[in-house]
């Protein structure tokens, strides 16, 4: 036991540098954004923060952080490029985002920008993904704002937006190839756009105002906003998905926690909370999708003392559920597998080179979706949420 | 005669016994091969655990019969310090693969900048004292470092378990039965070694039923964990996709976002595994070296052990060139890398049980 305490101390020491680094030798990379390029294919433009010594990652959020850009043929090319202009070398150890321009995703460009370079850089596996439109430079430079000029609180709030609001989600770098190319469910990235653009209708259509990056009727310290998702059928991104959509989608894949809907009313509308109550039951059967939701509403209006509560179940069911066969057919006929229906049908296969062969053939527009949502409401009419 | 074998009793062995077979069952695969069709590793890695346990009892029930104390009772006389040399190379090769495996993940997320060779050498400075340590110093070490291989076990699934998904296990059974049955078959190099490493230390435990006992607790425990691990792994990752990773098991420590819980804890995780691998790296290797030095009468382990450290750590170096010839040896060594331990050992229990009781 003497000689073992020594020989555990001993091996701690593998916890430490391998030598030793000059932290000014070093910009580390913290956000990338590929578009199209004017001469060469892609543009790559970096956001960098180049520590001086003594200073820790989290200084990255009081200043020092400037916009690079370089034209080439590939994210490699581009770094080897950037390295005889920069006073420090790149460092991608704490990239944490990746955004990509609409043009990019929809001419299915993703992929053969990232592969191969990712590794080669050593880009982690859990970075966020993006897809914004426009100027990649003006539609960073919009997220960026003076309090949080390293994004992070920004990349953050899209945790909390996911989870209080579920108008878009998380995807990470890991999961978007897994989408690109497994046929199991399709890649449903944030969507973001300068602001002051016109309104955009998303795949569904329908909605008098859709919440959608850079549609958003609101002005913020960010000229850039966030809300809605890139819908992609592959590697491809085939349209648009606005918060609300976004929302419905989530609940039927089981990744929702919390959001409101305005529900049609008579004249007017009725506003609810909505809590996931528990993992939806999803179901496969020879070509039928079955999905029965369980959530759990809240009255936010007191003032609605006129409404039967069975009625306002009832209502607020069907309205779920028609809005996500809306939402469903709109995607499929896309060819978009976003509610993740091959997740299902993948259990009924016994090869992936059955699965893989079926998942290429277009199966998702002749599938047969039933949405069932199941409300608990849990402060009625007569005893609302909010007094 | 220094063969530095000390005194350890049962808890030890298990402990050396498990971590050993959690670092091989989880980090010894051929990752390309093994996934590239689907998944069934898990239950090749239940399979192989099971088989390897009960080819464990069977020749730990044959030196009890013959009242062997240790590995090298049972080879010494006729062929049998000749079967040795397979067993030691086995061990090293046991030994070599994981530490391939820590060098590979080291290189691609925590020494950015660094090749290999630097790496290696830094594994092997601590590698070589806790071999010339002696086995008393390793068991005591593995008892002591069961927390924080337990620690990496379970803070790996808590950081993969938010990218769990039951499809990912579909197509079940894809690669089909002759897979199973292939991989269950190169589980024995992970599962084999840990108790033939133990069964060459058994005078140093205290009793031989001990030894069996530790073996038996050991394999069990760490085929449990290796088998949790490749489930985790196959619940995080479709098998196709797991195949292009060279390190998966870091790979699912980032596959889910960890944003409140801190980017960097995978970094954590991975030298929780580097520190219980190097343990079980440092058994195979003083299991090896005491195995040589009971077959060819060298009464000194530590220029054996230094020399057996340095083999473990030029293989592993020498595994992580790109190079044909040798990533085609590497893919022998999985494939058929158990037939070194299997062959030697059929062999020694056939003769045993021709020769029936007593030596």
């Amino acid at each position: 036991m003497k000689r073992a305490i020594p020989l555990v101390l001993l091996l701690s020491l593998l916890c430490g540098c391998l030598r030793g680094v000059p932290l000014d030798r070093y910009c580390y990379v913290l956000d990338i954004g590929v578009e199209r390029g004017n001469t060469l294919p892609y543009r790559f433009v970096f956001l960098l923060n180049q520590d001086t010594a003594g200073q820790g990652e989290a200084e990255a959020d009081r200043g020092q952080v400037s916009m690079v850009s370089a034209e080439e043929r590939s994210l490699f090319a581009a770094v080897d490029a950037l390295s005889g202009a920069l006073p420090a070398q790149l460092s991608f150890e704490r990239t944490t985002l990746l955004v990509f321009s609409r043009e990019l995703a929809e001419a299915g460009e993703i992929e053969a920008v990232t592969e191969g370079a990712l590794s080669r850089l050593k880009i982690r596996q859990n970075v966020w993904v993006m897809v914004v439109k426009g100027d990649m430079r003006s539609a960073l430079s919009g997220l960026v704002s003076p309090g949080d000029p390293s994004m992070n609180r920004l990349k953050a709030n899209v945790t909390l937006f996911e989870e209080n609001y579920g108008y878009v989600e998380d995807w990470g770098l890991s999961g978007m190839r897994e989408a690109f190319h497994t046929h199991t469910e399709d890649a449903l990235l944030p969507y973001a756009a300068l602001t002051g653009g016109a309104l955009e209708e998303d795949m569904a259509a329908g909605q008098p105002y859709p919440y959608l990056g850079g549609g958003l009727l609101g002005e913020g310290q960010l000229k850039t906003t966030l809300s809605g998702s890139a819908v992609f059928a592959g590697d491809r991104m085939v349209g648009v998905l606005s918060g609300q959509h976004t929302m419905l989608v989530l609940m039927a894949k089981g990744t929702f926690r919390a959001g409101h809907v305005s529900l049609p009313w008579g004249e007017g509308t009725i506003d609810l909370a909505l809590y996931a109550l528990n993992r939806p039951k999803r179901s496969w059967s020879k070509g039928r999708f079955g999905c029965e939701v369980f959530l759990e509403a809240d009255l936010e209006d007191p003032t609605r003392l006129d409404v039967d509560a069975r009625e306002l179940i009832d209502a607020v069911q069907g309205y779920l559920a028609a809005e996500m066969d809306r939402v469903f057919r709109a995607t499929a006929r896309a060819g978009a597998d976003v509610f993740g229906v091959g997740r299902e049908a993948i259990r009924a296969f016994h090869s992936w080179e059955e699965w893989a062969a079926f998942g290429s053939t277009g199966w998702l527009r002749d599938v047969e979706a039933t949405f069932t949502v199941r409300v608990k409401l849990s402060h009625s009419p007569h005893d609302p949420a909010l007094e | 005669m220094s063969l530095r074998l000390g005194r350890f009793g049962l808890q030890e062995s298990a402990s050396a016994v498990g971590l050993a077979a959690l670092v091989s069952g989880t980090f010894s695969l051929n990752v390309g091969e093994t996934f590239a069709r689907g998944n069934v590793c898990y239950m090749a890695t239940a399979a192989g655990a099971l088989l390897g346990l009960g080819m464990l009892r069977f020749l730990g029930g044959a030196m009890e019969r013959r009242g062997c104390r240790d590995l090298g009772d049972l080879l010494s006389g006729g062929l049998g310090p000749l079967l040795a040399l397979p067993l030691v190379l086995a061990l090293v090769l046991a030994g070599a693969l994981p530490l391939l495996r820590f060098a590979v993940a080291m290189e691609r997320y925590i020494f950015v900048e660094a090749d290999y060779v630097p790496i290696v050498l830094y594994l092997l400075g601590v590698l070589l004292p806790l071999v010339l340590s002696g086995m008393e110093c390793v068991a005591r070490m593995a008892k002591l470092l069961l927390i924080p291989g337990a620690l990496a076990l379970g803070l790996t699934l808590l950081l993969a378990a938010p990218a769990f998904r039951l499809s990912h296990l579909y197509p079940l059974f894809s690669p089909g039965f002759s897979a199973f049955w292939d991989q269950t078959r190169e589980a024995l190099l992970r599962f084999l070694p840990p108790g033939v490493a133990l069964y060459v230390a058994g005078r140093g435990c205290q009793g031989q039923k001990h030894t069996v006992d530790g073996v038996r607790r050991g394999l069990l425990l760490g085929g449990a964990g290796a088998t949790l691990m490749q489930l985790g792994l196959g619940l995080t990752f479709f098998g196709p996709d797991m195949a292009a990773l060279s390190s998966p098991v870091f790979c699912m420590t980032m596959a889910a976002r960890q944003e409140r819980l801190g980017l960097r804890l995978d970094v954590l995780v991975l030298f929780l595994w580097v520190m219980t691998g190097l343990v079980a790296v440092a058994f195979y290797t003083y299991g090896a070296s005491l195995l040589l030095c009971r077959v060819t009468g060298v009464e000194d382990i530590r220029p054996v052990g230094a020399l057996l450290s340095l083999l473990a750590a030029g293989l592993a170096l020498l595994f992580t060139f790109d190079a044909e010839p040798v990533q085609s040896l590497v893919r022998w060594i999985y494939r058929q890398g158990y037939l070194l331990l299997l062959v030697p050992l059929g062999l020694v229990l056939g003769r045993s049980m021709l020769l029936g009781g007593g030596r």
